[in-house]
């Protein structure tokens, strides 16, 4: 079920209005049955890989628990954690990066004159396996770390690793934040279902008019044999509105879905391209990836305890790591170890940097803000490049054609791209400036304010979008 | 007095909610087409009456169909050069093609192609609704604007399913045969393209089948088309034939292909519900019988009066790559009728033969 199609449309309030009309436990359970619902639409047969995730690691930490309670020892704890841990990460390896790894490993080999027969097999990616089997694997490792107990009611959690708004593309959720809210009773306030709501039309408006429309763009010129270097400038420019917005546009309508259902799904964007840095714009885009790789893999491996040298590996394996996540293909890969070059770079230069670019007035601090903002976006935007090509040669290509950025200058194709992204440009620099993420104020906005708003917002969203298209973190 | 409060909110909120959505429909088409903010907008702006019937407004414009001052589809006469007209209903005029893909455009670029020059010009004098029998009252007037050397024929037979309309429009050429009131709701429209793009087939099928159900209360329902028709076809084929000829035009027939192959999927069927719905009178199963019989008649007048004649009936493959729906090209189909039809002209007009100083003279 793709949230911008008319089963949706139909789904969604079916189960808000059955969902009202029941009490606490039969609200779990109906969660659970839509969320799986939801789930097998793409291919019920995957419905087995979730069901072994959910069962194998609810009886895992249930047996940590009881460990702990027993006061076994570390390194059994260790084992039982490991065991977890391979079989999810056996899941996703073979699903998501079997063929990878053998076509990778084909090419090493034919590269140094061994002919192999490595063979690839025919296998579906099943939707949001990165994503589920990340936020199991962060329960298991609470419940091992002790920091939180053991789900009691198997139900419960398999509707927390689950949950529909969030089940395919995220936010990952940590047990923590999210297992509470499931056991609970919920009581839906009048805020968050008018917050609800508003995330749900601005997301909508993001994926559907914005991100829709600058794919065809993007497809096009990603498409060209030689782009001059214009087009590359501007097809990057636009993918990176477009990813932008068609993933945090997917995150606002989860969110929004689940506060009309009384739950709170973690903030995954705060206005990323406006950050100064790249440890800034890691704080600011796709929050609970970050979050996640911090916690479960960088803190771990030691984070920023050691030498220079150990901080820096540690930020280029998480960084790869992250990369990879992504996809199974090696412009991921490039990507994950370019953000961890620029993350490096940063903290190596974060001195000089801070020197250079302090500023006593207030309009050298804006000039300051400005610079560095424009900076980080251009060296975001170049991993976009690494990110969106399809090859190695293409991202050669496309690199050299940036040294001449007005050659092949056209007008129109500026001025398509300008339409759809500065004016949510500018929008975004008076939610930084003003703080308010959600631009439409409760305080003053009477709700025929707001109906006027997503009367507009839905006039583009119905009536001005492109061909729909699939959310691309639905890949990963 | 709660419950009054909060249903004149409700409503008031619904009435913002559509004044808003109002706006914008009407800001868009502004925008993107230049129709009028204020006052109706419809595709009946691109039409006018005369004493023959409905023809187009000169300068006539309704998002992306825009008439030229001659009103008719397509750009401006050029002088010199050799003319083609191509007479016949929506098919011809352009329904689902992107601007400049309606095949009458694409006969034009393939025939200059093939003879290396701007020497052709093809006029689409075509409207949507338009039989044969107001086209060869036409002809005269065509004539005397466009004096075309060929002009392609490729009528829509569904037009002589119900013969007293055909009777009502000629005893009342002047008026319009949609009244429309003086305002309209623009969104409504967009919400019923919208409706039509989402809808499931089946379920746009059953809201068809309703409306058929009421409507076809008011006819005698037929299982398939009298012979009547079929004749009255045949012998207005044949008089826009003959009229052609009187003013030294030389015709070539078409016939009239559509989606439909020889097994009927059930998809096929709800295009044929689609298509029904504008024919309530004749039941489904009668409209590719009819097609056969009437495509038939346009072979037989082919035949008698010595007239080229491309069998896109038999020739054009089915299935909706080439139709957008029941009869209507898509781009692939409009481009594949145009190239059968030029082949054909090429063969009658000798291009790569004959001078082309011959032909540009003309």
């Amino acid at each position: 079920l793709l949230f911008n199609s008319l089963e949706f449309a139909i789904f969604l309030p079916i189960v808000l209005a059955v969902y009202f009309a029941l009490g606490h436990r039969g609200q779990n359970y109906l969660l659970l049955a839509a969320s799986l619902f939801f789930y097998a639409m793409w291919d019920w047969r995957f419905l087995f890989l979730l069901f072994v995730t959910m069962f194998g690691d609810f009886f895992i930490a249930a047996y940590l628990d009881r460990l702990r309670d027993e006061g076994a020892s570390h390194s059994k704890r260790q084992w039982i954690l490991a065991i977890s841990m391979a079989m999810n990460l056996v899941i996703l390896g073979f699903f998501k990066y079997f063929n990878f790894f053998a076509e990778s490993l084909h090419a090493l080999l034919a590269s140094i004159g061994w002919q192999t027969s490595v063979g690839t097999l025919n296998i579906v990616l099943p939707v949001g396996i990165s994503f589920y089997t990340f936020q199991s694997m962060s329960y298991t490792i609470d419940v091992y770390r002790g920091e939180l107990k053991a789900c009691k009611h198997i139900w419960d959690f398999a509707l927390f690793v689950s949950f529909f708004p969030h089940l395919v593309a995220g936010p990952i959720m940590r047990a923590v934040d999210l297992l509470p809210q499931v056991l609970a009773p919920r009581n839906t306030t009048r805020q968050q279902v008018l917050d609800g709501i508003h995330l749900i039309v601005w997301g909508f408006f993001k994926k559907v008019f914005i991100a829709d429309n600058l794919a065809s763009i993007v497809n096009r010129i990603f498409a060209l044999q030689s782009p001059t270097g214009f087009e590359t400038f501007v097809g990057v420019y636009a993918f990176a509105w477009q990813i932008y917005c068609d993933f945090s546009g997917y995150t606002d309508i989860a969110r929004g879905v689940a506060k009309l259902m009384g739950f709170e799904l973690t903030l995954n964007f705060n206005l990323p391209y406006l950050s100064t840095s790249p440890k800034e714009f890691w704080t600011r885009w796709h929050i609970s990836l970050s979050q996640w790789l911090r916690n479960y893999l960088y803190i771990p491996m030691g984070g920023n305890r050691g030498s220079d040298a150990t901080i820096y590996r540690n930020l280029l394996i998480t960084m790869v790591l992250g990369g990879l996540w992504h996809g199974a293909a090696w412009n991921f890969v490039i990507w994950g170890a370019y953000q961890g070059l620029l993350l490096v770079a940063h903290r190596a230069l974060e001195k000089p940097l801070n020197f250079l670019f302090n500023a006593s007035s207030s309009a050298g601090k804006a000039l300051s803000f400005a610079v560095r903002v424009l900076v980080m976006f251009q060296l975001t935007c170049y991993g976009w490049l690494l990110f969106r090509a399809q090859s190695w040669h293409q991202i050669k290509v496309m690199t050299g054609s940036l040294s001449h950025p007005f050659a092949g200058f056209d007008l129109q194709l500026l001025t398509q791209v300008a339409a759809f992204t500065i004016p949510l440009f500018l929008m975004q620099c008076w939610q930084y400036f003003s703080g308010k993420l959600i631009f439409v104020d409760y305080a003053w906005a009477k709700p025929e304010v707001r109906v006027a708003v997503y009367s507009l917002l839905f006039y583009f969203v119905l009536f001005r979008a492109a061909q729909p298209q699939s959310f691309i973190y639905f890949q990963f | 007095m709660k419950a009054l409060r909060l249903t004149s909110r409700v409503l008031g909120c619904l009435v913002i909610a559509l004044v808003v959505l109002e706006l914008c429909a009407r800001m868009d088409d502004n925008v993107t087409y230049g129709a009028p903010i204020i006052g109706g907008y419809s595709n009946e702006s691109l039409y006018e009456h005369d004493a023959i019937g409905k023809r187009g407004k000169p300068y006539g414009q309704y998002k992306k169909w825009q008439l030229n001052s001659l009103g008719f589809r397509g750009p401006e006469l050029r002088p010199g050069g050799t003319r083609i007209i191509c007479i016949g209903s929506s098919e011809t005029f352009g329904l689902y093609e992107k601007p400049g893909g309606e095949f009458p455009r694409q006969l034009e670029s393939r025939l200059n192609h093939r003879a290396g020059m701007d020497i052709f010009q093809v006029v689409n004098v075509a409207y949507p609704g338009e039989t044969i029998r107001t086209s060869t009252k036409r002809v005269g007037g065509i004539a005397d604007l466009v004096q075309p050397r060929f002009a392609v024929i490729y009528s829509s037979p569904g037009n002589y399913i119900w013969l007293p309309w055909i009777r009502a429009a000629q005893a009342n050429p002047t008026k319009p045969q949609v009244e429309r009131f003086g305002f309209d709701l623009r969104i409504g429209e967009n919400f019923r393209t919208l409706a039509k793009r989402i809808l499931p087939e089946q379920v746009q099928a059953l809201l068809r089948r309703r409306e058929i159900e009421r409507e076809s209360a008011r006819y005698k329902v037929m299982d398939r088309v009298p012979d009547e028709n079929i004749s009255t076809y045949e012998a207005d084929v044949a008089a826009l034939v003959d009229a052609l000829r009187a003013h030294g035009i030389e015709p070539l027939l078409v016939t009239h292909a559509t989606h439909f192959g020889t097994n009927l999927s059930e998809s096929d069927y709800n295009l044929l519900i689609a298509w029904r719905r504008f024919f309530p009178m004749l039941k489904e199963e009668g409209f590719i019988d009819m097609e056969n019989r009437m495509n038939d008649a346009v072979r037989r007048v082919a035949q008698a009066k010595g007239v080229q004649l491309v069998d896109a009936a038999h020739t054009l493959p089915s299935g909706s790559k080439y139709f957008a729906d029941f009869s209507h090209f898509s781009d692939a189909g409009a481009e594949l009728i145009a190239d059968m039809i030029a082949e054909r002209l090429e063969s009658m007009i000798g291009v790569g033969q004959v001078n082309t100083a011959v032909l540009l003279n003309e």
